[in-house]
């Protein structure tokens, strides 16, 4: 394949971060490829998927991978919208409130099973996820701008817990379930467990905020051409026509596509973006947006895609 | 677009009034039609490839002016064929003008505002061109303008409501009002230019919509027919439908008695003359006319006109008609004049029918519905002509008694002429006027039927020759009876009564004594080997000598000959009356009664789509054989080659019958190459896929070599051929990539890298001549159709499992 020499340079350096994941989550490339392709778009990413499976711990991986601070919410229905974003107190000393900065305000936010905390407390995270920015008390503090937030969430229980609104979903970029591995693969897993501790992994982050923050304004910038991006209007004005779904994709559902196309094209080694790489996000974008059994969903982004001629053919 | 094709018709329809060639003007109209959708087709390929930072202005500009360089093409071609002849009027042209303006901004429709203008100015036309003229075709055309009309509109009202979808706002150019003026400004100086062109120019004239008389010093236009001065008013004299006061013969007053005065009692007396207070003296050329008439004092010539001044222009030479009368009705049409029974070798001859003769139905007169009278002939319609045509005839210089009756006369109609003995029949079957002649000017209505060929053929009754055996020797005998034709109204009576033979006597049989008879008999039976007795062997003796002998006018038997027929037979060919006297003799030699017909044949050159009637005139005159084959009939034939079969009618279901069963005919008498035909297409079958295939190989070495630049696509072409032959289309929304890569999943790379990069990326990348076709070569070479083949078996067989 004739690749983009500076492409193939920058994938050099995401690389190690490949490998880390990849040795904490075994046999899930695929999943792994696509987490990195949510960073590399700035988009935020939603695990969804049954206990065990390593939701927790391939989100645990990204976070020790990447430099910068981290923040860890466990989400419990007795968690405030300041236990995220934080509060101001009164300092007796200064008699003045002094703001006290929640996990928001970190590089990476892992919201663990964010489904068992109150919509109130879900939707304190809208204006962070959305816009990076935080407004408490008339007061608006911008988050950094690699902020990203990983969520995890059990779909099959459903005492004592509380689906994500759309308004909320649609603020993330990707939707991701692991599933099980293959025998071979849990047979090396175990195999690796052996002498080792539970604890979080001490190893120094593989990539640094400024890294990252270039190869995300590099992703960002990366071509669309005109074809395309029609190609994309089209899919999503199909999932809006389509009769068995009742909520379309949204502008902004779009153009996370989009930017999720690009990162996918990064990650090829190509400095444009193809109808492929549309199509290979669209199941994440579209699993995310659509709403339905898993089955159904797979089933239903399938037709919607292939009712869209490909430009240029 | 729909709408603006519709006024395109409409107004083609409407030029065709005034057209001198139809071929020409279709052409030019498919031309004038395929410009501007090059135009588009050019303007979007150099828009693809100046996709960044397109000039939306300067696209407006270059739009407006390619309508400019139209409009300027087809003044130019209308200047050029006024040169040859081919030219339109001014406000045609100017029609042409607007219709292609319509036609551009239809087909530039995106850009804001043309479609509208378009339409417009496409409804303009379209009612227009309906207020103008009366054909049929525009009133249609028009309808079919209005229905689209109001399908835009809705379209328009629905697309509003629309609006909120993403793509709901088409792409649109902003319309520049400065563009748009000059545009006008050029097109109207374009109009102004080609006005100044000089009509007379080539010594013709055009006519357009508007009076218009062709000019002083040009010839005078047939087409110049809708003006003053030399309009309908002046021709209608010459009208197959008039009768009222302008028919006059041209202002020339005429002694002979119309049908009118041979009805009234003052037809025997003296001609009244009218009184004049002047007469003109004629030149030389009026001489001949007979209308002129002769003083008896003086035995000068005179016009009964009063003088107009001044030298007279008229050219009395073109004014009088030539035509011995006119018809109006579907062409191509016969019209009998006389028949003829005997044939001597060298003559034909009416001899006194001697035998058998068909039957002379007995003429009544009777009222229509509407009351006008009718003369009919009394006669059961038989199966084998199932339906009517109608012509109306207007006698000219045609003098003779005999009704110019089409052949399967049924009915004829003058207006007010109720006098039921006024028409006879004459010894030869054919109607005649009780008079000497029948008037000139006489307005003559006849209906007559229609045969099927194709009813003929499988009619039992015609299967039956008319040889004499012993059981017919018994019958007439029996039956006691001489020949009839005696008294008509026993035939009337009992139509259906068996002709009484009494052949070989009858006349319709006869054949010389000159000549080899063996030879006619031995050409009846080459022609008719195989065939079933009846209609069929009458059409294959007919066929045969329009295929087996050539048409030549210059070759004539000179005194010496004797055997007419012998001669024909022995130069291979001759004159139109030497092919029906031929045909005549082999059909007689055949068995079927014949005899020769002269009369009028009305061919569709013959047929003014202006006057929209015939003029028929002594060049009209043909011969024809007719057969009589139910003794009540005579059916025309004709064996000339060039001219028409004699009109017939037959359904649809008969007409595709006829058709498979020549070319099933076609292949049973060719079996050998039908043999190898089929075999070439068994083999064509059976190796199609590898045809294919290789044909589109062929097209890609083509295209590698003459056209490098579409390599990639032709490469694609090719694969996607070769997976459509296998059984594995690609479906629309899947990529190259994803298609291909599931039979070679490792391969390829460097063509689909190049695929998408021309056409999803801007960046140009340099690639040599070699490093193209090393790319493009990849796929071709590994995904060749045997394994896409395997691939495809492979993974049925998966499924299956």
């Amino acid at each position: 394949m004739i690749q983009d020499v500076n492409n193939t340079v920058a994938n050099q350096k995401i690389e190690p971060l490949r490998e880390r994941l990849n040795s904490s989550l075994v046999g899930k490339e695929d999943v792994v490829e696509m987490v990195i392709a949510c960073v590399l778009a700035r988009g935020h990413l939603l695990f969804d998927d049954l206990p065990g499976l390593g939701k927790t711990t391939l989100a645990k991986a990204l976070t020790s991978a990447i430099g910068g601070t981290f923040s860890r919410v466990q989400c419990t229905p007795d968690l405030l919208p300041t236990d995220i974003t934080g509060f101001n107190v009164f300092n007796q000393k200064s008699h003045e409130f002094e703001f006290r900065a929640g996990p928001v305000f970190s590089n990476l936010l892992l919201a663990d099973e964010i489904n068992r905390t109150t919509p109130r407390t879900q939707s304190a995270l809208f204006e962070a996820m959305a816009e990076r920015q935080v407004t408490l008390d008339n007061e608006t503090m911008l988050l950094a701008n690699t902020f990203m937030v990983l969520a995890t969430q059990n779909p099959v229980e459903s005492h004592g817990a509380y689906p994500l609104p759309e308004a909320q979903l649609d603020r993330f970029a990707i939707k991701l379930s692991i599933g099980y591995p293959s025998r071979e693969d849990e047979i090396k897993m175990l195999a690796d467990k052996i002498g080792k501790s539970d604890r979080v992994d001490q190893r120094p982050p593989v990539i640094g905020l400024e890294e990252l923050e270039q190869i995300q304004n590099t992703v960002g910038a990366l071509e669309v051409s005109e074809p395309v991006r029609r190609y994309l209007v089209e899919l999503a004005t199909a999932t809006r026509e389509a009769s068995n779904i009742s909520l379309g994709l949204s502008p902004r559902g779009v153009i996370i596509w989009q930017q999720m196309s690009q990162a996918w094209a990064w990650l090829q080694g190509r400095n444009f973006v193809i109808p492929d790489d549309v199509q290979r996000v669209a199941e994440p974008v579209l699993s995310l947006r659509l709403s339905g059994k898993v089955q159904d969903t797979q089933q239903l982004i399938k037709e919607i895609v292939d009712s869209v001629p490909i430009p240029n053919r | 677009m729909f709408s603006a094709l519709i006024a395109m018709f409409a107004v083609q329809i409407f030029r065709m009034d005034h057209h001198r060639w139809l071929p020409a003007m279709l052409i030019e109209a498919t031309v004038t039609t395929l410009i501007p959708i090059l135009f588009f087709l050019l303007l979007r390929r150099w828009q693809q490839m100046k996709a960044e930072n397109f000039g939306q202005q300067k696209v407006m500009f270059v739009i407006q002016g390619l309508i400019c360089v139209s409009v300027l093409l087809m003044m130019a071609w209308q200047y050029i064929s006024r040169a040859i002849g081919l030219g339109d009027a001014n406000e045609i042209l100017a029609l042409l003008v607007l219709q292609v303006v319509s036609f551009h901004l239809a087909v530039f429709a995106s850009v804001r505002g043309f479609e509208r203008a378009s339409f417009v100015l496409c409804g303009a036309l379209v009612f227009f061109v309906c207020c103008a003229t009366t054909r049929a075709e525009v009133l249609v055309v028009s309808g079919f303008f209005a229905v689209s009309a109001l399908w835009w509109m809705a379209g328009l009202y629905w697309s509003r409501l629309d609006s909120k979808a993403i793509d709901g706002k088409p792409k649109m150019f902003a319309v520049h009002a400065s563009a748009t003026l000059i545009s006008v400004v050029v097109i109207g100086i374009c109009i102004g230019l080609s006005l100044l062109i000089p009509l007379a120019k080539g010594q013709f004239s055009s006519a357009g919509f508007s009076p218009f008389s062709g000019g002083k010093d040009g010839q005078q236009d047939e087409f110049a027919s809708s003006g003053i001065g030399d309009g309908n008013m002046l021709t209608a004299g010459e009208n197959a439908t008039t009768t009222g006061a302008v028919d006059s013969d041209n202002f020339i007053e005429d002694d002979k008695p119309s049908i009118y005065d041979v009805m009234s009692e003052q037809y025997d007396g003296p001609i009244f003359r009218k009184r004049r207070n002047r007469a003109v003296s004629l030149n030389k050329k009026a001489k001949h006319i007979h209308d002129v008439k002769e003083s008896e004092q003086s035995g000068r010539t005179f016009r009964t006109m009063r003088k107009t001044g001044g030298e007279s222009d008229i050219d009395f030479e073109d004014r009088l008609t030539k035509a011995l009368f006119f018809v109006e009705g579907s062409v191509p049409a016969r019209f009998i004049s006389d028949t003829f029974q005997h044939f001597d070798g060298w003559d034909w001859t009416k001899t006194s029918i001697d035998g058998f003769s068909p039957m002379k139905s007995r003429i009544s007169l009777r009222k229509s519905s509407d009351g006008k009278p009718i003369f009919s002939l009394a006669q059961f319609k038989p199966d084998y002509l199932p339906v009517t045509r109608a012509h109306k005839i207007k006698m000219m210089r045609l003098e003779t008694p005999v009704l110019p009756a089409p052949c399967f006369l049924d009915r004829w109609h003058i207006a007010f002429v109720d006098k039921e003995d006024l028409f006879d029949w004459s010894d030869s079957h054919l109607i005649e006027f009780s008079g000497a002649v029948i008037p000139p000017k006489t307005v003559i209505d006849v209906q007559s039927f229609v045969p099927n060929y194709h009813l003929m053929r499988s009619k039992p009754s015609f299967h039956q020759r008319h040889t004499v055996g012993q059981f017919e020797h018994f019958i007439d005998q029996w039956i006691g009876a001489a020949g009839i034709g005696g008294d008509p109204s026993v035939s009337a009576v009992q139509p259906q009564a068996r002709p009484k033979i009494k052949e070989p006597d009858s006349p319709y049989l006869q054949l010389p004594e000159t000549g080899n008879r063996q030879r006619l008999d031995d050409l009846a039976k080459e022609f008719t080997a195989g065939l079933p007795a009846g209609w069929k062997q009458v059409e294959a003796i007919m066929h045969r000598m329009r295929e087996d002998y050539k048409l030549n006018h210059q070759w004539k038997t000179d005194e010496s000959t004797e055997d007419t027929v012998g001669h024909f037979l022995d130069q291979g060919g001759g004159p139109s009356w030497m092919f029906a006297t031929t045909c005549a003799m082999v059909l007689r030699s055949a068995g079927y009664r014949t005899r020769l017909t002269s009369g009028f044949l009305v061919r569709n050159e013959d047929y003014s789509r202006l006057a929209r009637q015939s003029t028929v005139t002594s060049e009209n005159l043909h011969m024809w054989p007719e057969v009589c084959m139910d003794g009540k009939f005579w059916i025309p034939l004709e064996p000339t080659p060039g001219y028409p079969i004699p009109y017939c009618n037959e359904t649809f279901t008969q007409w595709l019958t006829a058709k498979a069963a020549a070319i099933v005919g076609w292949f049973w008498a060719r079996p050998i190459l039908s043999l190898l035909m089929l075999v070439t297409c068994c083999v064509v079958y059976r190796s199609r896929i590898q045809i294919l295939t290789s044909l589109m190989l062929l097209w890609w070495h083509l295209v590698r070599w003459v056209w490098p630049r579409n390599l990639l696509n032709a490469t694609r072409q090719v694969i996607d051929l070769r997976f459509r032959l296998a059984g594995d289309q690609r479906p629309n929304s899947r990529t190259l990539k994803n298609w291909y890569s599931r039979v070679e999943p490792q391969g390829n790379s460097i063509f689909f890298d190049l695929w998408n990069r021309k056409n999803y990326c801007s960046t140009a990348q340099n690639l040599t001549h070699a490093e193209l076709v090393t790319g493009c070569s990849e796929p071709i070479e590994s995904l060749n159709l045997r394994k896409i083949q395997q691939f495809v078996s492979n993974r049925k067989e998966r499924e299956t499992l």
